[in-house]
């Protein structure tokens, strides 16, 4: 018993810092908000690994989880502080580093399919260039740009629906719902 | 980007305090500890039975038999180590002090929440009280030569009651750490209020101060039978016996509070899931971890039913 609880206090002090370094680039370093994400996983951690025992790849399954959070998050809450439209998703300097940005694009990435939000995922939160997103998943890279320029076109799409009618009540209908629905 | 990602060292701190403890209190009940377990109900009563008794046994011996510092070197090498401990439960103390006076400082000039300074507080209370335990460890290792026994029939020693002297710390320590879970408390009620978080955040804060409050009780129940044992009202096996039962009945006092929670967030996701707002899976996640603490809940049922039974039979002696 003494040995697994070392071992997930060990595991804790290897994983906080990236794991909080994930959570918080998709909040745009909003501490508040980043601390009571990664509290909020590592407690699923402790619910499961008792009973289920610890992953073999604990910040692997940890991060698995935040983005779960992170979604279930996004999904329950709507960013009102901005607006969709002062936001150049194209523009080669943009980046989401600002919480209010970052909470809006991950509002729109909770809204889109896993498969097409995880491109601007990499690019836009973890910071990774087209050349090494192609690298990693053995893709060329205009291919990857292409995959890119779809996710934001439809994450503009996202956006644009839900927030162009921001305060009045078609915009509070669109905030419940899921992209597509 | 210009932004830190980089946790904040009293968060580090705290957050790990935190899944230290809720490490120890959710392995309790969620490991399964008799996988071997007949299903039929009375052979499973019976097995565990036996296995109570053998234990207690066997636990007696390897205690006095464990660490056994024969010699004077060996005990000068164990009193060594307890000293250490107490060095390093001294230098956490220092950080928790300084870390204290830093979040005071943030508080003062607004950056940091009045709740991050009563955390901090605590934390500087429980390193205090860290460092006593050590001292009383240290203290007991030079009289003995011996590992700190903490059993509920351990010895007095010359005098002193050592496990009623640690276990004071550790209700000290419960309690002090109620004061932090109530103020936390107080603030998810004032989100709560003003709608930032929702049924089942309130739901948990509350269920963190109930938790903590269960614990308290049973930090003090476990005294109650130390000094009961050392006033000879009951021997050692029943002693043994009611520690055994006060555990599991703690056990399931707090599945039960973890299932009202459990609860809470399974009506909350069901109702977002008929809104469209979380998928089946999450609903799922939701119904298993109620059933998960339906299951905690049965066998710490069976096993103080098994307990009470031998504590009867031991008062038909």
């Amino acid at each position: 018993m003494r040995q697994n609880e070392n071992g997930i206090v060990d595991v804790y002090q290897r994983t906080i810092r990236p794991l909080y370094g994930y959570v918080s680039r998709r909040v745009g370093g909003n501490a508040a908000l980043a601390e009571d994400l990664v509290q909020e996983t590592w407690m699923r951690a402790l619910d499961a690994w008792p009973s289920r025992g610890m992953p073999d790849e604990p910040l692997a399954w940890l991060i698995r989880v935040a983005h779960n959070t992170l979604v279930s998050h996004f999904r329950r809450v709507r960013p009102e502080s901005i607006d969709a439209a002062h936001l150049d998703l194209e523009a080669p300097a943009f980046t989401p580093d600002s919480p209010d940005a970052a909470a809006l694009v991950s509002w729109g990435l909770s809204r889109m399919r896993r498969g097409q939000a995880q491109w601007l995922e990499a690019f836009y939160f973890d910071g990774k260039s087209v050349r090494e997103i192609a690298q990693e998943r053995s893709m060329s890279e205009r291919g990857v740009e292409g995959r890119l320029r779809r996710a934001r076109i439809k994450l503009k799409k996202v956006l644009d629906r839900a927030m162009r009618p921001l305060g009045d009540a078609g915009g509070a209908r669109l905030a419940g719902r899921k992209a597509g629905t | 980007m210009s932004t830190s990602h980089e946790p904040r060292p009293e968060f580090i701190q705290r957050l790990q305090e935190r899944v230290t403890i809720e490490a120890h209190r959710r392995q309790q009940p969620l490991v399964p500890r008799y996988r071997w377990m007949p299903q039929s109900p009375l052979a499973a009563m019976a097995t565990l039975a036996a296995v109570v008794a053998v234990s207690m046994v066997a636990g007696g011996a390897v205690v006095a038999a464990r660490y056994q510092a024969e010699t004077q070197q060996q005990r000068d090498m164990l009193a060594a180590t307890y000293q250490r401990r107490i060095e390093l439960e001294q230098k956490k103390l220092d950080v928790a002090k300084a870390q204290w006076q830093e979040v005071q400082r943030r508080v003062q000039t607004g950056q940091s929440p009045q709740l991050d300074s009563i955390e901090a507080e605590s934390q500087v209370r429980a390193a205090e009280l860290q460092v006593h335990v050590a001292q009383l460890q240290l203290e007991e290792v030079r009289l003995t030569g011996k590992e700190p026994n903490d059993a509920v029939s351990a010895p007095v020693i010359a005098g002193r009651d050592f496990v009623r002297e640690r276990w004071n710390v550790q209700v000290e320590t419960i309690a002090s750490s109620l004061d932090v879970a109530k103020a936390t408390l107080a603030a998810a009620q004032k989100r709560f209020n003003v709608g930032l978080i929702d049924k089942a955040g309130l739901a948990m804060a509350e269920s963190g101060v109930r938790a903590i409050e269960l614990a308290l009780g049973g930090a003090r129940q476990r005294l109650d039978i130390r000094q009961q044992f050392v006033s000879n009202q009951i021997d050692a096996a029943t002693a043994d016996l009611r520690l055994l039962e006060t555990d599991a009945t703690l056990r399931r006092q707090t599945a039960q509070n973890q299932l009202d929670v459990a609860q809470t967030r399974l009506a909350d996701a069901t109702s977002r899931f008929e809104k469209g707002l979380v998928s089946r899976v999450d609903v799922s996640q939701a119904e298993l971890r109620v059933i998960e603490l339906q299951y905690e809940i049965k066998k710490a049922d069976l096993e103080l039913a098994v307990i009470r039974q031998q504590i009867a039979q031991r008062k038909g002696k």
